[in-house]
């Protein structure tokens, strides 16, 4: 077999990557082929140490196996494995000259762990701390010497045990030390496991205690994981201090890490040799002006980043809402490509979020300043939590009060609302160790690196906390209307657009404070309470007004439709904000047209229960459309139930490009149907059942309307 | 058409369609890939063929394969023949690769297609990756795949006509270091 190693390594992705489990005795066979094949069978072996479904005890053997790759770390092994642990790892190594077996007991985490020692073939005169053979491991021969560890470039290591020994957290420290070449570095861990390993990293000079200008980093610290470049650590944040002196350009956790925290971190950041060109945190705040102040931060201290995101939650109630100018910090960043933030407060801040078109004038000036900005995606939300919590066989699933999306650039994207991922009972318990708190400031469970944004409020059906009942928005309440209507409606060019409200001197110290320990890194969980903690918030919500037309909304031209002021009473119902403004035309004539090579070319709206942003979105979305006319028009009702539908019929007919209605959740075929029917022009109905929804095994993917009609 | 001209000097006019099923021609074709096109010029030169490189892509010139020999080449043109219309794969994201590994099925024709000796298939294999025929490369990865799993290393590298270049005691000891796979 002559096949160079890249065609080798695929037929073995083949082999390994089709199972949800990595077949991992096939692969250990695989290495005894002969050295090319054990170099990247090795690789996919030590790729993804998972406690699920792994014995605790084969997670300290692999890890033990890279530990024990190359001699030189044996004496802090030494120093470190103390009879005080109660946990003996027996550190073996095989003797040629020796056929003595030795048996050894291990006790780890009250599970007993029996090593067998082969044959040793030492014979350089070095000796393993605990076998003490006087020759040389073989894996130290020069054809051999660091084949294992050094191999693996992609380590993930799952590990949610707490680790109350700490022998595991020092293991993987000590096998991390031999991953020479290791290029991305995944950690998810219990927090004490975290503050282990952190400890030790402390203990052994690779990370500083506080400051990045500390004294010059030990040999051992500069050539621990010289190569890595992408760091995603969830939680144990200091350990994100690696970033510095090494080739990060990746830094990412989906733990939620505290505002204060992450600008310590920042420095280090900023000496990493990337430079750092992704960030991916979950920040809880103090306020919303510490976001921005975050914000400013990161933008003028990490000027490479291309992909930021942030979901951003601010933990106490009664602090006022995002400023809709939060994108415009981020100007520094010319090189931007991706942006991604999410802005959820506490469900109790009276005081409602901005609509999302209020970000739009943002997004715009964004353009200007980092003109190669591809995709921007804007969540607001607003998350809940009572006393009240579900029991173990609750009704679970996201509620999303007004949520925004939108993309810019090639392809653009705007929606009221986001995927609303199921939650189950499972998986919010694996999110944390504690349980739900009624009291003091909350955290939202994190968003995934990567993954559809995790629930925004955890209901339990047909139950509602008094505590939730005061606080809930009632039908018919005020919403205050956009107050960027005016710096909407006076475009200026990209290049003249952007002003920092608040400037920032790049070489100014900013005061960060240090946080005094490690637990200060961590923001407080939102489910240190007890299990049954969550609220019951079924009705809660944003106000739900009714869409009554005064007047038909009949199909006429965009323009006339454009710029024809509507009454508050065409939209439906009392909305005192609306009637301050007089009329939503604002809305339309201050949407600015893009430049020609970075013009939308599509539109993708969703809304999510609440039809007074999903209008004032939709609102917006026609500004978009109606200014370019190569525009594509997706709406995505999420969630919507009948009577909204109907209520969107109307609106339908003057938008001019629909092309696709897609239905998610589907709760009133019919209704759906009509909207399409109603809506000119568009000939697809696309249905993305939810696996919860009642329909889901009658329906799914695409049908033409004729289909559905 | 495409004349496509092997490293054994032979010639095959291919429909132009056919022939764009590989990234690599299509490229050449558009005059995206200068660089593959330049390195095959010069190795045809070097061997005794002749072809100019302003007329790459003119239907009466050839398009220079030197690495692939003229019954590999046929193989190759048979499996884009029938697989002519189908679209390509797209791009190189995570989503589209994740589900190709995660496809080990192999349709009928592509398995009666490559049931070949192992020489051949080794062939197919190098000239998929070289004309960055994706869903070829598969296929071929795929079947020594199959062909992999469930056997011992001793049976693998009987099966491929590997030489373990191991010691006893570096097999030993690989047996030993990864004890722990097999420990459930």
């Amino acid at each position: 077999m002559d096949l160079p190693p890249e065609l080798l390594l695929k037929i073995f992705e083949f082999i390994a990557i089709p199972t949800s489990n990595l077949p991992l005795p096939t692969l250990a066979r695989l290495s005894l082929v002969n050295r090319q094949w054990r170099s990247i069978a090795t690789s996919f072996l030590y790729t993804s140490i998972l406690h699920k479904g792994w014995k605790l005890r084969r997670v300290a053997a692999c890890l033990e196996t890279l530990a024990l790759d190359r001699d030189a770390l044996s004496a802090i092994k030494e120093r470190q494995i103390t009879p005080e642990s109660q946990v003996d790892i027996k550190l073996t190594r095989s003797s040629r000259s020796s056929a003595e077996s030795e048996r050894t007991t291990s006790t780890l985490q009250g599970m007993t762990i029996h090593q067998h020692q082969v044959p040793n073939q030492n014979n350089s005169g070095r000796q393993h701390p605990r076998n003490l053979s006087n020759s040389p491991s073989i894996l130290n021969s020069p054809s051999y010497s660091n084949t294992l560890a050094a191999t693996v470039q992609h380590l993930h290591f799952r590990l949610w045990s707490p680790d109350s020994d700490n022998a595991l957290s020092q293991l993987l420290v000590h096998a991390l030390s031999n991953t020479t070449n290791l290029l991305t570095l995944n950690l998810s861990m219990s927090e004490i496991f975290a503050q282990h390993l952190e400890l030790h990293l402390l203990r052994t000079g690779i990370i500083a205690l506080e400051s990045p200008s500390e004294p010059q980093p030990t040999l051992l610290a500069r050539s621990f994981l010289p190569h890595l470049n992408a760091l995603d650590i969830s939680p144990g944040f200091r350990l994100f201090q690696l970033a510095s002196g090494r080739p990060i350009h990746t830094v990412s956790s989906s733990t939620h890490i505290m505002d204060d925290a992450l600008k310590h971190l920042v420095p280090f950041f900023q000496r990493s040799l990337g430079p750092v060109k992704k960030v991916h945190f979950n920040v809880t705040a103090r306020d919303t002006n510490a976001v921005a102040q975050l914000l400013r931060v990161i933008a003028w201290k990490l000027p490479c980043l291309v992909e930021v995101f942030f979901n951003f939650f601010v933990s106490k109630r009664g602090h006022p809402p995002y400023s809709p100018e939060l994108l415009e910090l981020l100007a520094p960043l010319s090189a931007l490509q991706t942006v991604e933030i999410l802005l959820s407060r506490h469900a109790r801040s009276v005081e409602p979020d901005p609509y999302l078109y209020q970000h739009f004038a943002a997004l715009h000036t964004l353009k200007a300043t980092a003109p190669n900005v591809k995709h921007v995606v804007l969540d607001t939300i607003r998350w809940m939590y009572t006393s009240a919590g579900p029991s173990p066989t609750a009704n679970f699933h996201a509620n999303v009060n007004a949520s925004t999306k939108s993309s810019v650039g090639s392809r653009v994207h705007v929606s009221s609302s986001m995927t609303p991922p199921p939650i189950s009972p499972i998986s919010i318990s694996s999110l944390s160790h504690s349980p739900p708190s009624s009291d003091g400031p909350s955290t939202p469970p994190s968003t995934g690196v990567g993954m559809t944004k995790v629930v925004t409020t955890v209901t339990k059906n047909g139950e509602q906390g008094p505590e939730q009942e005061q606080e809930q928005m009632q039908e018919g309440q005020i919403v205050s209307l956009p107050t960027t209507f005016q710096r909407q409606s006076t475009p200026s060019s990209p290049s003249q657009t952007y002003t920092l409200s608040s400037p920032i001197n790049p070489n100014s110290v900013i005061d960060i404070p240090t946080p005094k320990s490690t637990a200060s890194f961590y923001p407080p969980s939102p489910y240190s309470g007890t299990p049954n903690s969550y609220a019951p918030l079924t009705a809660s919500g944003p106000p739900r007004i009714p869409l009554t037309p005064t007047h038909p909304l009949t199909p006429r031209s965009p323009n006339e439709f454009f710029q024809t002021p509507i009454s508050p009473g065409s939209f439906g119902s009392p909305d005192a904000g609306m009637e301050e403004q007089g009329a939503l035309s604002p809305i339309y004539t201050g949407w600015s047209p893009l430049p020609s090579d970075q013009r939308t070319h599509m539109w993708w709206l969703s809304t999510y229960g609440n039809a007074v942003d999903a209008r004032l979105a939709m609102c917006a979305m026609w500004g978009g459309i109606l200014r370019d006319p190569d525009a594509e028009a997706d709406l995505n009702m999420v969630e919507t139930e009948g009577d909204n539908m109907k209520e969107f019929v109307d609106i339908l007919n003057v938008i001019p490009p629909l092309e696709e209605i897609g239905y998610m959740f589907g709760y009133d075929m019919a209704s759906a149907a009509a909207v399409g029917v109603g809506a000119p022009g568009f000939d697809m109905f696309a249905v993305d059942m939810h696996s919860n929804s009642p329909h889901a095994d009658h329906f799914g993917g695409g049908y033409d309307i004729e289909e559905l009609v | 058409m495409v004349i496509l001209a092997t490293s054994d000097n032979e010639q095959f006019n291919v429909d132009k369609e056919v022939a764009e099923r590989s990234v690599l021609i299509k490229n050449m074709l558009e005059g995206e890939n200068p660089i593959a096109l330049a390195v095959a010029f010069v190795y045809m030169k070097l061997n005794g063929s002749f072809i100019r490189h302003e007329d790459v892509g003119e239907s009466d010139q050839s398009i220079p394969l030197p690495n692939i020999t003229s019954p590999v080449l046929k193989k190759v043109l048979e499996y884009c023949e029938h697989h002519r219309g189908e679209p390509l794969p797209s791009g190189d994201t995570d989503n589209a690769d994740d589900v190709r590994k995660r496809t080990t099925d192999i349709s009928e024709w592509d398995q009666k297609f490559i049931t070949v000796d192992q020489e051949m298939l080794f062939e197919i294999i190098l000239a998929a990756n070289y004309l960055d025929i994706k869903p070829l490369l598969d296929v071929g990865c795929k079947t020594v795949a199959n062909m992999i799993k469930g056997k011992t290393p001793e049976e693998i590298r009987k099966l491929f006509n590997i030489v373990n270049d191991f010691t006893p005691e570096e097999e030993a000891q690989i047996k030993k270091e990864n004890e722990w796979a097999e420990d459930r």
